[in-house]
């Protein structure tokens, strides 16, 4: 039985996150049953301040360590993931702030829900058997279905949130159902045991493949691949806002940082196998998010498909399996996470009035407010993967990847080459809505006022995202910090 | 004493592991024909009365009903099944606990706290929401979608 | 006989289950049709009247009348109700009622033929979990009874009596599991036979005899929870429209869910069949008399406890809906988990 010194050792952040939750309930049971009392609300104050507090405490006093455990390890990889969780977690609370007042409950469950779904994502990050990660990955999906839900007086919200659970429950049916698959062909439950039972094996059993590819659609579900992308567009149109920014970077990075766990991990030089099934979802991905895109008039289903279509290069780097493509999955994730979340806040604000996401609501927004016309710009053309932007970087980077890859397997070329098409077509799209934000006339010539805290996130995003194109190399040496990680838990070296 | 085949059988199911709930199957048999017989005792030799319209309605105090029988009802016991579904599955992890505890000593006993404080927490959040207020008071600050807006 | 029973000890099980089976479940349905009497004798007694007294020696005759007048009497199915749950609901009341017994041990263990026979139906290692999982089941009857009539009164009656029994099956739960804490074993006999060396749960965990007690009330559906068959406001609640046998038979499975309940509560916490001074050694000493002895003393608490649910019903009112609620999950379950951290406290090995 692991010590409790060691349990903390790794899940020490997760349970920060979870006292803290504790703590925002209590405070908020004994201040009162009331709303929220402006925008220095005490609950929202150490909701922020909490999660400000845990990141710091991540890059100052947590260390990566090569250390082991049966139950999960806090390697160099989980790490670079659980600050980025923090990181989403903080946008997301940011980002609430403009949107609150259109809740109508009580004031600690948001971030109480906020909180609980980031101890999920932070557990994933550093999971090392299967029954810990279909327990963070619930504790991440629940909650997240309650906050999906959350505003019972939207019907969209309401639908949004019963389509979530029911596509959620599939999902976790497939994934349990692969688990125990698993666990039948080769009596483990450890990532560590699993792999090694892997490799003993000469050829993989039928019941192995089967329970293994049932678990690659029940995260597939959560990655948002395509043939279990269904619920994307109507789950993050329906969301509040800041609940669909969250879902967009937090709910696909939990994906992807299990597949990458998984693929990396568990398969280790058996995933050349995967490689073929793992291309295949990229491609089909990449096609069906990019040509979904181009007809949407709903700006939060826009940038649902246009998630999709990250997810496609997503898989591309993971079916390249190699170093290189894993850190490029890493550094891809955080220029993602900027450009994204600076879109969504532009969302927020230019729906202030209506809630309503339609794409009409940019129209002539550079007139209405240059500002945040500049942003969606920079936001549109990083997740595009225009030049002087972080997109550019992250996109090269996972290309590069993939042609080194392709040396090895010739498939991966038709894969890129789509790739390369699909980048032209979403840069088609995304500029549509930048010929909406120059060109065309406002329906409401209204100037936008924007709060000086908004103004601070959309330009730390802006910064970040250009900041990111030039002086790449930090981010980029931890990312390789972390592939090395995960590819150095191989038991043995590739 | 001759060792007929069905004795041997008998005597060979002493060691099995569910020979202890064979009595409990006898007495289930026993309770479902305690019942059965009730009803068909009843249905044998009671008396058969004649059917007519006002001896099938629903009661309701010699009037004949209005409405279905099968009404809405209030939503706060939904919210009441859900809350104990919630508590008794946390009631169910107590036992396991609750019969070793004295082995694991007093870390085991003091995480067990820890877990208990956050059910704790749990039904403080539930009182103070009023999710169990019966009485039909409006109180400010419910919990969306909660009985009592 | 002894060698025959020695190479056949299925045989000897089988026999000695079926005489218990006979035993027990006929002091539980014997007591049940007397408790109707008892009540009205006790009722009478409280309230300065004479009670029943024309049917045989002080009203004794009553019960036999009583269930001759529901065998003889219509079945009325009315035309409006689901009738196999109609049927069917009567049953599930009864059955697990009865079913609970078997874990219930009535006296220290026998012997016969040279065998040991405990005096528990089945002596389970899951002795407590079998009691809830079954007792538990009782509220379907209920429930099913309500919705089946098809008629407002007993829908009202059975909705109320399923949050009724959730509510108080919770802080039942958690009120026991100090008693496990302190036994460490889920065996009923085993929780007896601890007491019988050390202290009565009762006094060892007040807290928990006191929650376990309230909630074995609410559980029965007596006086003052009695809310699902309120007469005041719904008539007679869920068995509203039921008549004859099956209506007796409600008020079998209630009277057979008392004296259950009784006996819980004298294993768990009155020492079972312990009487006083008395250890497991001496119990041993005195044979099959000391089991005798036990039963006789098992019983008396029994009766006792049957006779406080009678005390009870005709000194407390019935609680408001609301009231019952408020009691049960406000007050009840922080009490009961105050018992638990006590009993932790209190059994902890230093």
């Amino acid at each position: 039985m692991p010590s409790f010194a060691e349990i903390m050792s790794v899940y020490g952040l997760e349970f920060g996150l979870g006292a803290l939750a504790m703590l925002l309930i209590v405070v908020d049971l004994i201040t009162g049953r009331g709303r929220l009392t402006g925008p220095a609300d005490v609950v929202r104050l150490l909701a922020l301040g909490g999660v400000s507090g845990l990141l710091i405490y991540s890059f100052m006093f947590l260390h990566a360590s090569g250390e082991v455990h049966a139950f999960g390890q806090l390697d160099a990889f989980a790490l670079y993931f659980k600050r980025f969780f923090l990181a989403t977690t903080l946008f997301t609370l940011l980002l609430t702030a403009p949107y609150e007042a259109r809740f109508s409950g009580g004031r600690a469950e948001f971030p109480v829900l906020v909180l609980l779904t980031a101890m999920g994502m932070c557990m994933l990050s550093s999971v090392g058997d299967f029954v810990s990660l279909f327990v963070g990955l619930e504790l991440v999906t629940i909650s997240l279905f309650l906050l999906t839900a959350w505003r019972p007086g939207l019907p969209r919200s309401i639908e949004a949130g019963i389509k979530f659970v029911i596509i959620g429950a599939v999902a976790a049916a497939f994934l349990v159902y692969g688990i125990a698959f698993v666990y039948g062909a080769t009596g483990a439950l450890d990532f560590a045991g699993v792999s090694a039972a892997i490799q003993s094996m000469a050829t993989m059993p039928a019941g192995l493949k089967f329970g293994l590819l049932l678990v690659l659609v029940g995260l597939g579900f959560k990655l948002g691949a395509v043939p279990f992308h269904i619920w994307i567009p109507d789950v993050y149109q329906g969301a509040p806002t800041p609940v669909t920014a969250f879902l967009s970077v937090g709910s696909k990075a939990a994906g992807v940082v299990l597949l990458m766990r998984l693929v990396y991990t568990v398969l280790g030089p058996a995933a050349a196998e995967w490689a073929g099934v793992l291309g295949g979802l990229a491609a089909i991905t990449l096609l069906m998010g990019n040509l979904g895109a181009i007809t949407q008039t709903d700006l939060k289903r826009f940038l649902g498909y246009s998630g999709i279509a990250h997810a496609g290069f997503l898989l591309l780097a993971l079916a390249a399996h190699s170093e290189a493509s894993a850190s490029s999955i890493l550094f891809y994730m955080v220029t993602y996470l900027f450009a994204n979340m600076a879109a969504f806040l532009v969302i927020i604000v230019v729906s202030r009035t209506s809630d309503d996401s339609h794409m009409d609501r940019v129209n002539g927004l550079a007139e209405r407010s240059p500002f945040l016309a500049f942003v969606l710009l920079v936001s549109m053309l990083s997740l595009a993967g225009v030049p002087p932007f972080a997109g550019f970087v992250a996109k090269f980077m996972i290309l590069r990847a993939a042609m080194e890859a392709a040396l090895h397997n010739p498939a991966l070329y038709w894969i890129v080459g789509l790739s390369l098409v699909m980048v032209v077509v979403s840069l088609y799209y995304y500029l549509c809505v930048l010929k909406r934000v120059y060109f065309r006339e406002p329906e409401d010539k209204g100037v936008l006022e924007i709060s000086g805290s908004t103004k601070a996130i959309l330009l730390l995003c802006v910064i970040a995202t250009i900041g990111l194109a030039i002086f790449f190399n930090p981010l980029v040496e931890s990312a390789n910090a972390g592939a090395q990680s995960l590819m150095g838990a191989l038991p043995q070296g590739h | 004493m001759p060792h007929t085949a069905s004795l041997t059988v008998l005597g060979a199911a002493e060691s099995g592991p569910l020979n202890e709930y064979l009595p409990v199957l006898m007495l289930l048999l026993f309770s479902i024909s305690f019942a059965a017989l009730n009803i068909i005792v009843s249905w044998a030799l009671g008396k058969r009365g004649q059917r007519n319209p006002d001896k099938d309605s629903a009661f309701e105090c010699g009037l004949p009903p209005l409405e279905s029988g099968r009404q809405r009802f209030s939503v706060k016991f939904y919210v009441v099944a859900m809350l104990f579904i919630i508590f008794d599955v946390e009631v169910v992890f107590l036992y396991p606990w609750a019969i070793v505890y004295q082995d694991l000593g007093w870390f085991a006993f003091f995480e067990m706290l820890l877990f208990l404080g956050v059910l704790f927490l749990g039904w403080a959040y539930v009182v103070r929401k009023g999710a169990l207020d019966f009485s039909s008071r409006p109180q400010p600050g419910r919990i969306p979608g909660g009985p009592q807006r | 006989m002894n060698e025959f029973f020695a190479e056949y000890p299925l045989v000897f099980t089988m026999a000695t289950t079926l005489a218990k089976i006979v035993l027990f479940t006929h002091i539980g349905l014997i007591l049940a049709a007397y408790m109707p009497w008892v009540e009205r004798k006790v009722s009478a007694w409280m309230q300065d009247r004479v009670g029943p007294n024309r049917v045989g020696y002080a009203g004794l005759g009553q019960p036999i009348a009583d269930a001759l007048k529901f065998i003889f009497k219509e079945d009325p199915v009315p035309g409006h109700v689901d009738k196999v749950l109609f049927t069917l609901a009567p049953a599930l009341t009864v059955i697990p009622a009865i079913l609970v017994l078997a874990v219930v041990p009535f006296a220290p263990a026998v012997s016969l033929f040279g065998q040991t026979a405990q005096m528990a139906i089945a002596d389970l290692s899951v002795g407590i979990l079998f009691v809830f999982a079954f007792s538990s089941l009782a509220v379907y009857g209920i429930t099913l009874a309500g919705w089946a009539s098809n008629s407002k009164y007993p829908l009202i009656g059975g909705v109320r009596s399923a949050a009724q029994m959730v509510s108080y099956e919770l802080c039942l739960g958690l009120s026991v599991v100090g008693v496990f804490m302190a036994a460490q074993t889920l065996r009923l006999t085993d929780i007896v036979e601890l007491q019988v060396d050390g202290y009565w749960n009762m006094f060892t965990q007040p807290i928990g005899f006191l929650v376990f007690v309230i909630a074995a009330f609410a559980e029965t559906n007596r006086l003052p929870f009695d809310l699902p068959e309120a007469e005041t406001e719904l008539v007679a609640g869920y068995h509203t429209e039921y008549g004859s046998m099956k209506f007796a038979m409600f008020f079998a499975g209630e009277y057979m869910a008392m004296f259950v309940f009784s006996c819980l509560v004298a294993v768990l916490f009155m020492g079972g069949w312990d009487v006083p001074f008395m250890s497991n050694e001496s119990f041993a000493a005195l044979g099959n008399w000391g089991a005798a002895l036990g039963f006789v003393a098992f019983l008396t608490k029994v009766l006792l406890f049957l006779f406080f649910y009678v005390w009870v019903r005709f000194t407390i009112p019935r609680f408001k809906f609301d009231q019952l609620m408020h009691l049960g999950w406000k007050v009840l379950i922080p009490l009961s988990l105050l018992n638990i951290l006590w009993a932790g406290l209190w059994n902890m090995p230093s």
